[in-house]
């Protein structure tokens, strides 16, 4: 199985994230289910 | 999205190799304001350096959420001007829609990257050609059915 999936901290980290890496950023806007 | 989708081992291994992140619409409202989200489930794919390149509004089950990791990767792709990475992203979606609601947009779009990677307006053609054959009467077999629509002759215009 997979590892679980690693959601970034905030969406700030993950810009940054994506810029260092090189990285497709996905971005979910969510409501509690 | 947490209950199936997100735990489907197959989504988990193509967000592997993306950079994901959640953002609450109701407790992170101007965030989510600034992305541009209206409503939820939100889902954008982004370049590496910011830009929007794909958004959709809607819960995906697993098969379809795959089709759509698939052609956010093509997007970034497409605009990185990696095309050949682009067709091949375009070539898993079709791959993952099989004959489902989501196969004509991936259709649209392997058609879309082969003429970018190669040059050939004949490939687009053959693509488009190939999703009006297969899935006639879908919104993306509208969106290319101007390719068999006759030239208008002289001295006669539409409209």
């Amino acid at each position: 199985m997979a590892d679980a999936i690693a959601w970034a901290a905030s969406l700030e980290e993950a810009r940054e994230r994506a810029r260092r890496e090189r990285r497709l950023l996905f971005v979910d806007v969510f409501a509690p289910g | 999205m947490d209950a199936v989708t997100y735990p489907h081992p197959r989504v988990r291994e193509a967000l592997a190799g993306m950079v994901p992140v959640k953002v609450s619409f109701a407790q992170q409202s101007e965030v989510a304001g600034a992305l541009g989200a209206v409503w939820t489930p939100t889902f954008q794919f982004r370049t590496p350096d910011d830009r929007l390149v794909r958004a959709s509004t809607g819960y995906f089950a697993p098969e379809a959420f795959l089709v759509e990791l698939a052609l956010g990767e093509a997007m970034v792709a497409f605009a990185e001007r990696r095309y050949a990475d682009a067709e091949a992203a375009c070539v898993r979606a079709v791959g993952e829609a099989g004959s489902s609601p989501y196969a004509p947009e991936a259709l649209y779009w392997l058609a879309v990257a082969r003429y970018r990677a190669t040059g050939r307006g004949e490939a687009l053609k053959e693509g488009w050609n190939e999703l009006l054959d297969r899935y006639p009467g879908t919104v993306w077999a509208s969106k290319v059915s101007f390719i068999r629509e006759p030239a208008p002759s002289e001295g006669r215009r539409a409209g």
